[in-house]
């Protein structure tokens, strides 16, 4: 008891640096605990969600011509199946629509809202009350990133014929959510659903198989089994289409997007951990020192060691604990901005829940780490004989050494004295040292997000696998691409124009997107990270998922299947992707014409200067017409399709940034204010040598400042080289295995600089303090 | 019959600065009467305060042994030592350390408490102390800072003998006080004493040194000289006066 | 406590050498074949048939050594460097990699990429042989690390404490030993210290009392003296006025024994001063600018005006020639109270002092006396002295080779001293 009413005194005593202590804890707990809120979390999140909507863990779409009764049979009688559940739906193959600022192309199934059914029933979170002819449910991801609200019009664009509609509801969906997946799920209630099938040709009738599993992890599995029981023969028409989908593989595609999100909040909320945990060891060092004389009085009373010890370290908890605790509940103030930035990237709500274990240890690991830096700076009292405390810490044996005595050195006495507090200090300067390294790295950390996804988002974009170009044109078919090709390249404005298709194809057995152009030298996105890109007919590359899938790696053979033909190519790189379910092969023009003698590509990726895409599509449209089959604003797709993840990681990037700034003025404010306060005698002294507040001003700036700036040297030099690799490994976890931020020199040395300057500045507002207190007064102080 | 309290043997105590050895005290024999207010003296370098923290547990000596009340001290560790002293001795210093961030009664009971574990008498026994010092109720809640220096080396003296130590310790307390501030204190340890508790005194004051019934002069770490001068009473002061005067210009003072 | 840590370092350190020893021996395993691309050559080889260049290899990036052969098997079209071919059947023995080149889906030649094991087991080897030595320079390092710590903490303090002890058995106390930051011996150094300050104290207290028993003896033996000389005086006197031969007698006796009891106590003086050994010379040759620091430091007040000294090498015993210095000076100050001239110069041999004051001198009468033991002159008034100073100067600047020699001036008193050369 005794212990306490001696924590809480000193506690009272120092009240700024109890707030400021305060405040890095909170700030360190709020970000610890949102951090590991987040990363436990979004792994159940999504199970949690396919449990809570009743989704199928396996979904296989096919056209209705397609459709044979042996494939209900076969996933019926698989093994640990709970349910099957086949319905007719509607498929659009390829149908536009508008996607937050731009327009969107991707497939669509439609389902007749006024069925029912077992697996993934109609779940709206928000819906008009009154109901139309033409309404339509569409997935929650349109409002949360793409623009959507309840009540406006909905238009789909669907072989040359608009469909509108107007939302009456969105709906929540882990199987087809999101535009990444490469389907989405949308719902008419019966009458319009009608109505549009009478409207749409044969083409468009399909039927969707799903199926519950005992265990969802099997659903790889099963699909597999699947497409090797029924080998579809995938032509290039396309009349005839299977399309599977497997839980497993969704969960990992939508959660790539969050994992990466909620790895860079923990990273950054490690390194803020980290520099607070400094900062706290700085202040609590600094208040056993500057409670020497009190702790020589206790223990000149009697107190033993462990005694004081545990009044300074209860001291801490009780900082520590109502801190880290008022930190946790202010987190739960900000997760609803964290869970809308989740639900953005998977069209999902985040359901908040209160999850005391996280909380705990949070607050655990918080308090220990405070608890344990209080050890270790207090740990020297235990060592302390009384007198040596009362005596401000002089020992029986001292080996201090008069560095640069005045009698001999040469060099300027301001210098002189500066350097010699410098040395004197060397403990709290190596401390400060630390700190600045530490805050300089964090702050470059974030600066580098920023700059690479608010700023220059090439590298974040191309972290997606999508290529750069400007314009994309698909050829019809009767046309000579190659030629049409020429002819573009001569056109106004055209840097370059490649050949780039998207086909799908059959390697070793599994369904993959496989890109097809002339030479890959020639693309600005190089996705392969291990490896090269195929450069002749017998070689491929295939993305990280599909070399798991198939178990193959480089200089391994793989079979291809594209038509009727099958042929053997040789794996010579491992690329990644995001898109198109990161399953991603890539071959050369000769390689495809292995397989197809005739193939000639009907897809074009162009390459412009100095003119708007749009601008150039139609100048193209109005020349080339009967060449093309549709184009697209590739720019403009990026945009639809990386937009919901920039905007998402802006918002934490901004987070990021302005904590950053917020910490290191609170830091070096602080920092600069101990380290005066604390030779604030020493000062007194010297003021009433002689020495002007000017002279003492400079003084203190010239000691800090070599300290200063070696840590934000060093910090600088360290964010540089290794922002990119701390990134890469912790975000290959995520699944991003290739990571290239462009680290911008100028915006780094700015920001070094201006830290520099910064602290230059604090010190001196804090230094003019001195101008205020007589030396007496410093003194008696 | 008196009883020795504190019995030094080849007590050594030495520092070092850069490796230079500097021996403070060399070999010293000494024997502490109980019940006495020994006064130690000596020029200022002379080791007066480092005997004073040596033998009372404050500080170890580097070589040597002390008997305090028949134990063995100088190979206690840390802890130990807080316990010895929190049961044995009290002390009063120069500088008077008081706990800043407490209020004067809760600096007494801060001290009491350790030893003593019931609070109700405990703080009616430092009421009593507090106000036989003379510091009134009025300022039992005050902080250190709002005292004047005399009144706060009483309030130091209290949190010395609130747990009745066999020795009071005290280094110049009188050092930092004015003169009238310092008769006042004086008295207080007169008064104690009178009591029967035992005090070792450092001083360089002659006024303060009167007060002692025993003058030990220390030079260059060694006792050189060692003066009964029977118990204190104004009557004889002038007396007294003499004598000590005769004593410490022997020593050199 | 130290010890058992530095015992773990060591240990870590060693073991984690050997692991990662074993490591880099077990992770050695030759590489396999870069099929990717040795297809990139074949590939390139196919593109560019009938026309191979060094060129057309240019972005190869095959680390082994190939030759193309066209289907004879006999000729190289193109062999890279490091690759000779002779045959197919060399190359099939050194079990080379052959593949097929076609040209218009025939076999148009065959790329031979050598095997290239041999070198990569030497190039393993060598890595082995690299990663080893490292892994044993780095463990020399951390073991000369340690030797030096070993040194510094243990051994140097040590050779400290042995220094320090032979110096104290050589009765050399004034050298202190000094504490180490470890403090490694701990109260050994400390004791060992205040044992020598003690030793030292100790003996200077007994110098002390034996240089004052001395002092003693001297100062009896001298007042003895006077005594003495007024019996021998007395017993002159006697002697001149007894007429009665056995009382002449016994006043010889008196007389003839009061001499003895005198050069016994002169004896016993002598013995005793010099005992005091303050009469000792060890004489050396020094630089005559000694002489500038011994006038200095008595030259209080700045009442010695003095022409520098000639430079030369003198005979001198310095510590004696300050006493004879401070003796002249303070007799100077003493008796004529004026300020003091010095002026030097060297003549035959000899580096000549003239201290000069401006007092009332002594008496002619008086002159020959001065450098007679216990001689005081008249005017020595109320000064007390032993009349040994000048005395004992002449026997130093004597026992130098050198003279002392004093004259009266007519403004004052002059003594000379006669300083001789080395040569």
């Amino acid at each position: 008891m005794n212990i306490i009413n001696l924590a809480m005194a000193n506690i009272r005593k120092n009240k700024s640096a109890s707030v400021s202590l305060f405040i890095f804890i909170l700030v360190a707990a709020l970000l610890l605990n949102i951090g590991l809120m987040v990363i436990t979390q979004i792994n159940s999140f999504f199970d949690n969600k396919v449990e809570q909507l009743s989704d199928p863990h396996v979904s296989i779409m096919m056209d209705k011509a397609s459709y044979h009764a042996d494939y209900e049979a076969f996933l019926a009688n698989y093994s640990r199946i709970t349910n099957t559940e086949t319905e007719e739906i509607i498929m659009m193959g390829s149908a536009k629509f508008d996607f937050g600022n731009s327009e969107l192309n991707n497939s669509i199934i439609i389902f007749n809202a006024g069925n029912s059914r077992m697996m993934g029933p109609l779940k709206l979170i928000e819906k008009l009350n009154t109901s139309g002819a033409n309404d339509i449910y569409i997935p929650y991801s349109f409002k949360t990133s793409g623009n959507y609200r309840l009540g406006d019009s909905f238009t789909i664009h669907y072989q040359n014929k608009d469909y509108e509609y107007r939302i009456a509801g969105f709906l929540e969906t882990t199987m087809m959510g999101t535009n990444n997946v490469g389907v989405m799920k949308f719902m008419l209630p019966d009458t319009p659903y009608q109505a549009l099938a009478d409207k749409l040709d044969e083409q468009s009738d399909a039927m969707i198989l799903s199926a519950v599993m005992e265990d969802k992890t099997q659903s790889t599995k099963l699909l597999n089994d699947f497409t090797k029981e029924f080998p579809q023969s995938v032509v290039g028409e396309t009349t005839s289409y299977i399309l599977g989908l497997d839980i497993e593989m969704v969960k990992s595609v939508n959660t790539l997007t969050v994992n990466i999100v909620a790895t860079i909040l923990v990273a950054f909320a490690a390194i803020i951990v980290l520099v607070s945990l400094i900062v706290i060891k700085f202040r609590v060092s600094n208040s056993i020192e500057d409670g020497m004389a009190n702790i020589g009085a206790l223990k000149a009373l009697g107190y033993t060691s462990l005694q004081i010890v545990s009044s300074i370290i209860l001291q801490f908890i009780l900082i520590a604990l109502s801190a880290s605790m008022a930190g946790i509940a202010l987190s739960y103030g900000l997760m609803p901005f964290i869970g809308g930035v989740v639900s953005a990237l998977n069209g999902l709500v985040w359901e908040q829940s209160f999850d005391i274990t996280i909380n705990i240890v949070s607050i655990l690991v918080v308090v220990l780490s405070v608890v344990i830096v209080t050890l270790l700076s207090a740990f020297r009292v235990r060592k302390i004989l009384p007198v040596v405390a009362l005596r401000g810490g002089i020992r029986t044996h001292s080996f201090r050494k008069n560095h640069f005595p005045l009698e001999k050195a040469t060099g300027g006495l301001h210098f002189l004295l500066a350097i010699k507090s410098m040395l004197a200090n060397a403990k709290q300067n190596t401390m400060i040292l630390l700190i600045m390294i530490a805050l300089t790295f964090a702050s470059v950390f974030s600066m580098v997000l920023y700059y690479n996804i608010a700023s220059d988002k090439t590298a974040f974009v191309n972290m997606f696998g999508s290529e750069p170009a400007n314009v994309f044109i698909d050829v019809k078919p009767e046309a000579d691409t190659r030629e049409f090709l020429r002819e573009i390249k001569q056109m106004d404005h055209v840097k370059k124009v490649n050949i780039f298709d998207l086909i799908t194809t059959k390697v070793d057995g599994q369904t993959v997107y496989t890109n097809v152009t002339d030479r890959y030298d020639d693309l600005e996105n190089n996705v392969v990270y291990e490896g090269r890109q195929p450069t002749h007919e017998n070689e491929i590359s295939i993305s990280w998922v599909v070399s798991n899938q198939i178990n193959k790696e480089i200089g391994d053979t793989v079979e291809v299947e594209y038509g009727a033909e099958t042929k053997r190519y040789l794996v010579t790189g491992v690329s990644q992707s995001i898109g198109n379910l990161g399953q991603i092969a890539a071959l050369t023009m000769d390689g495809i014409q292995q397989l197809q003698s005739d193939y000639q590509g009907s897809t074009l990726y162009v390459y412009l200067n100095d003119i708007k895409n749009k601008d150039f599509i139609k100048n193209l449209k109005e020349q080339y017409g009967d060449n093309i089959v549709e184009t697209l604003d590739i720019d403009e797709n990026i945009e639809s399709q990386t937009g919901m993840y920039t905007a998402a990681v802006f918002a934490i990037m901004v987070m990021v940034l302005t904590i950053t700034v917020l910490i290191v003025v609170m830091i070096l404010y602080l920092v600069i204010k101990t380290m005066i306060i604390k030779r604030k005698k020493e000062f007194g002294v010297m003021k009433a040598i002689g020495y002007s507040t000017i002279q003492l001003m400079s003084q203190i700036s010239i000691s800090f400042l070599p300290v200063i700036t070696a840590g934000v040297a060093i910090g600088g030099v360290l964010g540089y080289f290794f922002t990119n690799p701390m990134l890469s490994a912790l975000l290959s976890s995520a699944g991003v295995k290739r990571l290239d931020f462009t680290i911008h020199l100028p915006t780094i040395l700015i920001l070094c600089v201006s830290i520099v300057i910064l602290a230059y500045i604090v010190s001196l507002l804090v230094s003019r303090r001195i101008k205020y207190i007589s030396a007496y007064g410093l003194i008696t102080e | 019959m008196v009883n020795t309290i504190i019995k030094t043997e080849k007590l050594c105590k030495t520092f070092s600065s850069g490796g230079i050895q500097q021996h403070v005290l060399k070999n010293l024999d000494i024997s502490i009467e109980q019940g006495d207010f020994t006064i130690i003296m000596g020029s200022s370098g002379s080791g007066k305060s480092t005997l004073l923290y040596a033998i009372s547990g404050m500080d170890k000596p580097t070589l040597g042994e002390i008997d305090f009340a028949g134990k063995e001290i100088s190979q206690l560790n840390n802890d130990q030592l807080a316990i010895f002293r929190r049961n044995n001795c009290g002390f009063v210093f120069q500088q008077i350390y008081l706990l800043d961030n407490m209020s004067v009664l809760d600096n007494v009971l801060a001290s009491g408490l350790l030893v003593n574990k019931n609070k109700r008498e405990l703080v009616s026994k430092a009421k009593e102390l507090l106000i036989q010092v003379g510091i009134t109720e009025n300022s039992w809640s005050k902080f250190p800072t709002q005292l004047s220096g005399g009144e706060a080396q009483r309030v130091g003296i209290v949190r010395a003998i609130i747990n009745s130590p066999k020795v009071l310790f005290a280094d110049e307390p009188t050092g930092a006080l004015n003169s009238s501030s310092s008769g006042s204190v004086l008295d207080v340890f007169t008064n104690v004493n009178r009591e029967g508790q035992s005090i070792i005194l450092v001083t360089h004051d002659i006024k303060t040194a009167l007060r002692g019934n025993r003058i030990l002069y220390l030079r260059d770490g060694v006792i050189c000289g060692d003066l009964k001068l029977g118990a204190y009473s104004e009557s004889e002061d002038a007396n007294r006066r003499e004598k000590l005067r005769t004593f410490l210009s022997e020593m050199g003072w | 406590m130290r010890i058992r840590w530095l015992m773990i370092t060591i240990l870590l350190i060693f073991s984690s050498g050997i692991v990662f020893s074993v490591i880099v021996i077990k992770n050695n395993n030759i590489s396999e074949v870069d099929l990717a691309a040795i297809n990139d050559v074949v590939k390139t080889t196919e593109k560019n048939w009938g026309h191979i260049t060094e060129e057309t290899f240019n972005n190869s990036n095959i680390e082994q050594a190939f030759a193309i052969i066209d289907d004879d098997l006999e000729n190289a079209i193109y062999q890279t460097r490091g690759y000779h071919y002779i045959n197919i059947y060399d190359a099939i023995k050194n079990r080379d990699t052959v593949l097929d080149v076609k040209h218009n889906d025939r076999i148009a030649g065959k790329i031979i990429i050598r095997n290239n094991e041999q070198e990569m087991i030497q190039q393993a080897k060598s890595e082995l042989a690299i990663t080893i030595s490292l892994i044993f320079g780095l463990l020399m390092l951390v073991s000369i690390i340690y030797i030096t710590y070993i040194y510094r903490t243990l051994l140097k303090p040590f050779r400290k404490l042995k220094i320090f002890a032979s110096n104290v058995a050589r009765g050399n106390l004034d050298i202190p030993l000094n504490m180490d930051k470890n403090n490694t011996f701990g109260a050994f150094t400390e004791s060992f210290d205040l044992l020598r300050e003690e030793l030292g104290a100790a003996r200077q207290r007994e110098y002390e009392s034996n240089r004052s028993k001395k002092e003693l003896v001297a100062t009896l033996s001298h007042d003895i003296k006077t005594p003495v000389a007024s019996i021998k005086a007395v017993s002159e006197l006697l002697l001149l006025e007894a007429k009665d031969e056995k009382l002449i007698r016994q006043v010889n006796t008196i007389h003839s024994k009061a001499e003895q009891i005198n050069l016994l106590v002169t004896d016993m003086f002598h013995a005793t001063l010099e005992e005091l050994q303050q009469l000792k010379l060890t004489v050396i040759e020094e630089s005559s600018e000694v002489l500038v620091n011994m006038i200095q430091n008595v030259n209080y007040d700045h009442r010695i005006d003095y022409d520098p000294i000639p430079q030369c090498i003198i005979l001198t015993d310095p510590l004696r020639m300050q006493q004879v210095i401070d003796n002249i000076i303070s007799n100077s100050y003493k008796y004529a109270g004026t300020n003091v001239t010095i002026q030097s110069q060297i003549n035959q041999g000899y580096l000549e002092l003239h201290i000069q004051d401006f007092g009332p001198g002594i008496s002619e009468e008086e002159l020959p006396l001065l450098f007679n033991k216990y001689f005081r002159g008249e005017n020595v008034g109320g000064e007390n002295g032993s009349g040994l100073g000048l005395y004992i100067s002449k026997y130093f600047m004597e026992n130098m080779y050198g003279d002392i020699s004093c004259y009266n001036r007519s403004d004052g008193f002059t003594v000379v001293l006669k300083i001789r050369l080395a040569y």
